[in-house]
């Protein structure tokens, strides 16, 4: 091998954005940014549907405020659309680059100490993907081949119809816990993406992860657990 | 037969090198693009040479034998690197620097050699910091210095204890920036295996690529060699397995002269061999001597644990013997008290080679933090390879060879006998003397690279003459001829030993009788031994695989083949040294109490050796030492 | 002691390779690990075998030139240490061992367990330096560093470029390696004027090198010899940020400085 040197030509000059998304860390603080919104959505969404245990009245009400405040309603989504888009396209972009900067895999597999949060973020997200999907076509939209006897204006009700079918509980419930470990990764690492890790704050940032995305894996599976316990029906 | 001519300029000695710089001839900026210059070794000084000739616009050749030019061996430089600042205002000076630096060396280098180096010495560290050098600070955020063997005065820089890692790396990064702008190309894995020399100078090299075994032919206006000492000669040495002597010795054999090789230095704070198997030392920095104290147990054979023997009971042999300078004697020095020590039977570890080397008092002193935070590194590092805690028992040391301070013969500008050849850093044979001082290799290898040479290469091209050349020339044709015929030759032997069986023998040989300290009998038996070893090595030698792929034994014959032909040309030089001096101690020319006994009436010169062809005796060439500038006196450190 | 060994032999790139076993019984517990395998290959050699093909050099653990995977870690599962460190008190008696080379895309297999790193070298060329010529610079004094900021620099520096972050990364990232150097320089004055337009130009090469991005995993920093951590890789990406922001020649110009 004669030289270290490869042609060092510059390339043709790509366009700021492309640039800063093709490289690993322009991804990675996308990911960690849209990952934030996903969060603050995601504990809203929880908080908001925790009110199923105050009964049908409450409930629905609070449901056909978010059904006709038109404004908030659809800036959420187009947000929400978006931020769900470009992080789940750079987590699988940068899954797929992993995959190709290592063809050859260790025949002994390595003896890696990284938590199981970290070393299944691909996995736990697509599980999420698939879920919100089915999440939105079960509740949002009431597609019959998924929902059949959804009631329009209802939400109280089509809650517990769905949570009355064990199959939809085992994915929610499975979809839940991949939260739970996808945020006790993401929250620990969107600090390092956005290049605010500190040593200080490291151990405490470790920990409240760890936390809040225990939390919200109970808070999400606490709503099952009340059609089942019977304090939701 | 070409004379020696040192080619000092005339003058004061303070003023030597800045005549020398006003006389050079220049090469016009725009020409400089019109010349290529080829640089073997990537360490401080063939870094440091191939990125300065870089940013002068020359085009550069840079060949390492390692995967990346990060690796050479300079990395593993601990301690530090002197440099005149007085940043201490303890009185340092670049005289002091100078005085300090020839004294170690035992009288036996250049004058303006050393002057100059202590010269430039202060532009390193202006030049290491700004390439970003991470030099350890005071809290006010000045530079901290310490002091290491050999001076009264601190001077040394240092960067944790990875000084030369840091230096290194920080030429590495300027040589990788030459190498993006297409200055410098880059051959990494390729060995220079031959010199080639056309019409009486140095115009290319013939290299393998380590990888695919393909033998090339480079050609270039001028060679420059940086490619380290050969210390390996003695198997077990601090350097690293892949150093050696192949590129200097295959110049030698071209018609460079050889100098001092009998000059080796034998460093005192090393971890002692463990078995058979071992395949290098490893080195202690010599700082370590700043806050540890050695000893040895007063009575022979005293097998009791190191804490249980009693203060009254310990021989602080440094201490007692050289006051003055106590645990930071010259490493010399050092080494041979060791060796006293353990031949009187007072050595302690296994086979008892080995002396204590005792951090309890500075513990007490300054707290194990404090110890931790200067040689925390180096503890970890004697704890892994011992399985011993230094905090709580004291280090075990020994002698192992270190540095090799002769080299291929060099006049003031740098250049061999043979022009158009350049040598630097450990390679050439120039500013150390007989012994050189620690915390001054890196200096000496920075000074080469990024302040002498860059001048001097100038001159030499800016005089012309140079003929116009390709690789297609007979005698290119002829070197790779040789290469060829060589790798056939190691691959066809098939005997019955490795290359390292060999390779232990030539070393032990070595150790034994070209060691810490030689006789005329253990000289000559020397010289008995090594031919019948090289014989038997050309007969039955086991090289297995074939020429054309990645095959490090065969890389290794060849290197082993050269250190059986430098062995025989060290103890050569040893035995027509009749004195003892630095790094050269010969039994019989000691004073009564056991110190270097010089002989400077007869001795005053460099022994720079002319190759004949193999099995012919070489012929000694000598350069006289001229000192005009200070007295030459006995060194004393006690 | 008595090992079993099972390397990984492979004659070149284009070869599949494949382990073999070896039964290696004269094992010391003082050796290093490369020594270990010194002594197979000389039984090896003088059997009529081929020796197996590794990379060292200094063997003092500095110049990085050593490593491969032993069961599963990097340079052995000693912390903070390279294999040529690595001694053999640390395993025991019929232990097996497996040993693999560092596999990445950007570290084409040379031969057994050498590897070809110069990919490291090449981010290295992007713009891991100052942007200064020999000659000339101002008194060292006269740029104060304070000693936490040398300190920190110097950890960043320790860096050793073995490629163990490489291969201990599920995602194949150099991250570290690059992260570190990037925080070697930008933490210190000296090395401020190119401080973003290097995390720009050392990222790009590192994405085009072939190495995969980092997700915080951390294997990289367990495995590291030198104990370089993973704040390194948030200043690199702090550096690229900022870079982006602010820099109009973007990535290109970054390193040729």
């Amino acid at each position: 091998m004669s030289v270290a040197t490869t042609s060092t030509a510059a390339p043709a000059k790509a366009s700021r954005l492309s640039v800063f998304w093709d490289s690993q860390v322009g991804k990675k603080f996308v990911s960690a940014v849209t990952g934030i919104l996903l969060f603050v959505f995601v504990l809203g969404h929880v908080l908001g549907n925790m009110q199923s245990f105050q009964g049908a009245e409450k409930f629905n009400a609070y449901a056909h405020f978010l059904q006709t405040t038109k404004g908030l309603l659809w800036m959420t989504r187009i947000v929400m659309l978006t931020a769900l888009v470009l992080h789940a396209t750079a987590g699988i972009q940068l899954y797929l680059k992993a995959r190709a900067a290592r063809p050859q895999p260790y025949r002994v597999p390595l003896a890696n100490p990284a938590t199981v949060s970290s070393k299944t973020m691909i996995w736990s997200g697509l599980l999420m993907l698939a879920f919100v999907i089915f999440h939105l076509l079960d509740l949002t939209i009431g597609a019959a081949f998924v929902h059949s006897g959804f009631v329009e204006g209802d939400a109280y009700v089509n809650l517990v119809a769905t949570f009355r079918s064990v199959g939809k509980v085992i994915f929610y419930g499975a979809s839940v816990i991949g939260l739970g470990l996808h945020l006790s990764h993401g929250l620990y690492s969107l600090w390092q993406s956005l290049g605010f890790r500190q040593p200080l704050w490291t151990p405490t940032i470790t920990k409240a992860a760890l936390l809040i995305g225990a939390f919200l894996a109970l808070a999400y599976l606490s709503i099952p657990g009340g059609v089942v316990a019977g304090l939701i029906r | 037969m070409p004379t020696l001519d040192s080619r000092i300029p005339a003058g004061p000695l303070a003023e030597k090198w800045t005549k020398r710089k006003a006389d050079m001839k220049l090469v016009n900026p725009a020409n400089k693009r019109k010349y290529t210059i080829i640089v073997v070794g990537t360490g401080l000084a063939g870094a440091s040479a191939a990125s300065s000739f870089g940013e002068l616009g020359y085009n550069v050749l840079n060949f390492c034998f390692q995967d990346t030019p990060r690796r050479a061996h300079s990395i593993a430089a601990q301690g530090g690197i002197n440099a005149a600042k007085s940043y201490q205002n303890d009185g340092d000076s670049v005289w002091r620097l100078f005085y300090d630096t020839i004294k170690g060396g035992d009288f036996r280098a250049r004058e303006a050699n050393v002057y100059r180096l202590a010269e430039v010495s202060n532009n390193i560290i202006d030049q290491a910091t700004a390439q970003g050098v991470p030099f350890a600070r005071e809290y006010g955020g000045t530079l901290a210095n310490r002091s290491f063997g050999g001076a009264l005065v601190s001077r040394t820089f240092y960067a944790r204890g990875q000084t030369g890692q840091q230096l290194l790396i920080g030429a590495y990064q300027s040589l990788m920036r030459q190498v993006e702008l297409g200055k410098v190309k880059m051959f990494p894995r390729t060995e220079m295996l031959d010199l080639v020399v056309i019409d009486g100078r140095a115009r290319g090299i013939v290299t393998r690529d380590l990888v695919t075994g393909k033998v090339e032919s480079f050609l270039g206006d001028a060679v420059v060699l940086a490619t380290g000492g050969y210390g390996n000669l003695y198997y077990l040495s601090t350097n690293a397995k892949g150093s050696n002597v192949t590129a200097s010795w295959r110049a030698h054999r071209k018609g460079a002269f050889f100098a001092n090789p009998c000059y080796t230095q034998i460093h005192p704070t090393c971890i002692p061999r463990a078995g058979e198997y071992q395949s290098k030392l490893t080195l202690m920095s010599e700082s370590l001597r700043n806050d540890g104290r050695i000893w040895v147990p007063k009575k022979a054979g005293d097998g009791r644990a190191p804490d249980q023997i009693p203060e009254g009971e310990r021989d602080y042999y440094l201490e007692r013997k050289y006051p003055t300078y106590g645990n930071l004697a010259p490493r010399d020095i050092s080494s041979r008290a060791a060796k006293q020590a353990c031949d009187a039977g007072l050595g302690v570890g296994p086979g008892g080679l080995g002396v204590y080397l005792d951090f309890s008092d500075s513990i007490k002193r300054l707290g194990a933090s404090a110890i931790g935070e200067r040689y925390g590194n180096l503890f970890d590092m004697y704890q892994r390879i011992t399985g011993e805690n230094p905090y709580q028992v004291p280090m075990r040391i020994y002698p192992a060879v270190h540095y090799t301070m002769g080299g291929l013969w060099v006049d003031y500008d740098l250049m061999s006998n043979l022009p158009g050849l350049f040598v630097l850093g450990e390679a050439n044979f120039s500013d150390h003397g007989a012994n050189r001082l620690g915390a001054s290799a890196l200096m000496q290898g920075l000074a080469d690279g990024y302040f002498v040479i860059p001048y001097t290469i100038g001159d030499y091209l800016a005089r012309g003459g140079i003929a116009k050349v390709g690789t297609d020339h007979t005698e290119f044709k002829a070197a790779e001829a040789q290469v060829n015929a060589q790798e056939k030759k190691f691959l066809s032997i098939q005997g019955k030993h490795t290359v390292d069986y060999f390779h232990k023998k030539l070393g032990n040989i070595m150790w034994e009788n070209v060691g810490m300290a030689r006789t005329q009998e253990s000289l000559e038996k020397a010289l008995r031994e090594i031919p019948a070893l090289r014989d038997e090595f050309w007969q039955d030698v086991k090289v297995p695989g074939i020429e054309g792929e990645f095959n490090q034994e065969l890389e290794k014959a060849g290197r082993v083949a050269d250190f059986l032909e430098l062995g025989e040309l060290l103890a050569t030089d040893a035995l027509q040294r009749n004195e003892s001096c630095g790094g050269h101690f010969r039994s019989e020319f000691q004073t009564e109490d056991g110190e270097a006994l010089r002989n400077d009436a007869d001795y005053a010169y460099a022994a720079a050796w002319e190759w004949n062809g193999a099995s012919k005796p070489w012929t000694l060439n000598k350069e006289p030492l001229v000192f005009e500038n200070i007295h030459l006196q006995t060194r004393s450190y006690k | 002691m008595r090992l079993t060994l099972e390397i990984w032999r492979q004659k070149g790139a284009d070869d599949a390779g494949r382990f073999v076993r070896y039964e290696h019984d004269e094992v010391s517990e003082h050796m290093s690990f490369l020594e270990m395998l010194d002594v197979l290959n000389q039984k090896l050699i003088e059997k009529g075998e081929e020796p197996v093909s590794f990379d060292s050099d200094c063997r003092e653990g500095i110049c990085g030139m050593c490593g491969f995977v032993v069961n599963g870690y990097p340079h052995g599962p000693q912390p903070l240490t390279t294999v040529c460190q690595l001694h053999m008190r640390f395993f025991h008696d019929g232990d097996v061992l497996r040993l693999e080379p560092f596999r990445a895309k950007a570290f084409p297999i040379i031969r057994d367990l050498a590897i070809d790193r110069s990919a490291l070298d090449r981010i290295i060329m992007a713009g891991g330096y100052n942007s200064i010529n020999a000659g000339g610079p101002r008194d060292a004094n006269s740029i104060l560093v304070g000693k936490k900021e040398a300190d920190l620099s110097m950890d960043a520096a320790a860096c050793i470029g073995c490629g163990a972050c490489v291969a201990a990364c599920p995602n194949a990232s150099a991250s570290l390696f690059t992260g570190g150097k990037i925080s070697h320089l930008g933490l210190l004055p000296q090395g401020e004027p190119e401080r973003k337009t290097r995390a720009l130009s050392m990222v790009e090469r590192h994405n085009t090198e072939g190495f995969g991005g980092c997700t915080v995993i951390g294997a990289c920093a367990e495995a590291c010899p030198k104990g370089l951590k993973l704040d390194f890789i948030a200043r690199m990406n702090k550096d690229y940020l900022a870079g982006t922001v602010t820099y109009r020649e973007g990535a290109a110009g970054g390193g040729s400085g």
